[in-house]
């Protein structure tokens, strides 16, 4: 394994019905069943009195749910855009600690889904669409959209229009900042290991996993702060 | 569109990842969140309905005291009441024997005395007597050896008139 192998589109596994699919793709949803086998095992048996993984968990989504309740100071909100914000929150954490998984990392048999453009784009556009779903439903429709077709003059109709574009860069700014970041980190990774890879690997991998928890944390914070701007009517 | 093959955005792909994102995020809605909310909205009634009936409990308690130490005030005043009464009757019990007694004690008393009187009186009549009869024997014995029956005959007849006559003083 060299340099030389490095290559932005993952490496086609199998074809089913014409479509190639991936490595990352086939991780993507491995580790997706792992997200949710643990949840729905951990709130399996919703006790009263939580005990061992159901307590963590608890914890962990409690502490989730207050920091979305902190950012967007309205527990309704907050409740609203949950579900989504701790999906990407741990779906993404659990993607990029599987790229520092030994056997797990860039070019070798798996790659971490988040180094693949076309899940951090999926991601991306999925969440933004569903803000803006849940952002109609909380405004109506025309309540929603006339904050980008403002037609009471032309300034505001530019204004609007620019946001609209604004809304477009933004999902893509989210998609390109997560997999620019897990696939220099990948890189970086696959680079030190090329160098050295006895003890000098270790420095890095500690930094992986700083960028494998800053990473999620960014693109939730940034969709529960979109989903505030989002759901506040214009002017 | 270069710029996206060279990326490797392949739209097939593309759309099967947000169909995986979009199903994972129903499924953890569904069976995760949804529940784990319900659970934590629950529990916080849970605990604060505790609390209230903690307090009430609390309030329930204080009144139970209160009304303890009201029931033992109140059964304490009765208590002393019905002491002081019975002290009372007692008393007044104690006085009527006594004076019941001490009436008795004199009515034993005048009996006796008047009883002792016609005792000692009865004694007397007897003792004086026996003496009378005593000292005619004792008389008849000395006179009979002196005196001649004339002589002996008018000192009887004197001493029994002077007899006679002490008795009526007597009686």
């Amino acid at each position: 394994m060299g340099i030389h192998e490095i290559s932005i589109a993952a490496h086609p596994m199998f074809e089913i019905f014409g479509v190639s699919i991936t490595n990352t793709f086939i991780l993507s949803v491995v580790i997706g069943l792992l997200v949710f086998g643990l949840f729905s095992f951990a709130l399996k048996q919703r006790k009263m009195v939580p005990e061992g993984i159901q307590n963590f968990i608890e914890f962990i989504l409690e502490g989730m749910l207050g920091y979305i309740e902190g950012i967007l100071g309205d527990r309704k909100k907050a409740e609203e855009i949950f579900p989504l914000a701790t999906t990407i929150f741990f779906l993404i954490l659990a993607c990029n600690l599987s790229g520092i998984v030994p056997g797990l990392g860039v070019f070798s048999l798996m790659r971490a889904p988040t180094t693949d453009i076309n899940f951090t784009l999926g991601v991306a556009m999925s969440s933004m669409a569903l803000v803006h779903i849940m952002a109609m439903r909380r405004l109506g429709v025309w309540g929603h959209i006339g904050k980008f077709l403002n037609f009471k003059s032309p300034i505001l109709l530019f204004v609007g229009m620019l946001e609209g574009v604004g809304e477009i860069t933004k999902t893509f700014s989210l998609a390109i900042r997560l997999f620019g970041n897990l696939f220099a980190g990948e890189v970086l990774m696959l680079v030190v290991h090329f160098l050295c890879a006895f003890m000098l690997p270790l420095p890095f991998i500690m930094l992986e996993l700083l960028v494998a928890v800053i990473q999620p944390l960014i693109f939730a914070s940034l969709i529960i702060i979109f989903y505030g701007t989002a759901s506040t009517a214009g002017h | 569109m270069e710029i996206l093959e060279s990326l490797g955005i392949d739209w097939k792909l593309l759309l099967g990842q947000i169909f995986n994102f979009l199903l994972i995020l129903f499924l953890l809605k569904k069976f995760a969140y949804k529940p784990l909310l319900d659970l934590l909205k629950e529990r916080t009634k849970k605990i604060q309905d505790g609390i209230k009936k903690s307090e009430k409990a609390q309030e329930i308690i204080q009144m139970v005291k209160e009304q303890k130490d009201k029931i033992l005030k109140n059964a304490q005043e009765k208590a002393s009441e019905v002491l002081k009464q019975n002290e009372e009757r007692g008393k007044e019990k104690a006085e009527e024997i006594f004076n019941q007694a001490t009436k008795e004690k004199e009515d034993i008393l005048v009996a006796a005395k008047e009883q002792g009187k016609a005792d000692i009186k009865k004694m007397r009549k007897e003792d004086s007597r026996a003496m009378l009869g005593l000292s005619f024997s004792l008389l008849e014995k000395i006179l009979k050896e002196k005196i001649n029956p004339e002589k002996d005959k008018e000192i009887t007849e004197k001493f029994l008139s002077n007899l006679r006559l002490n008795k009526n003083d007597n009686e």
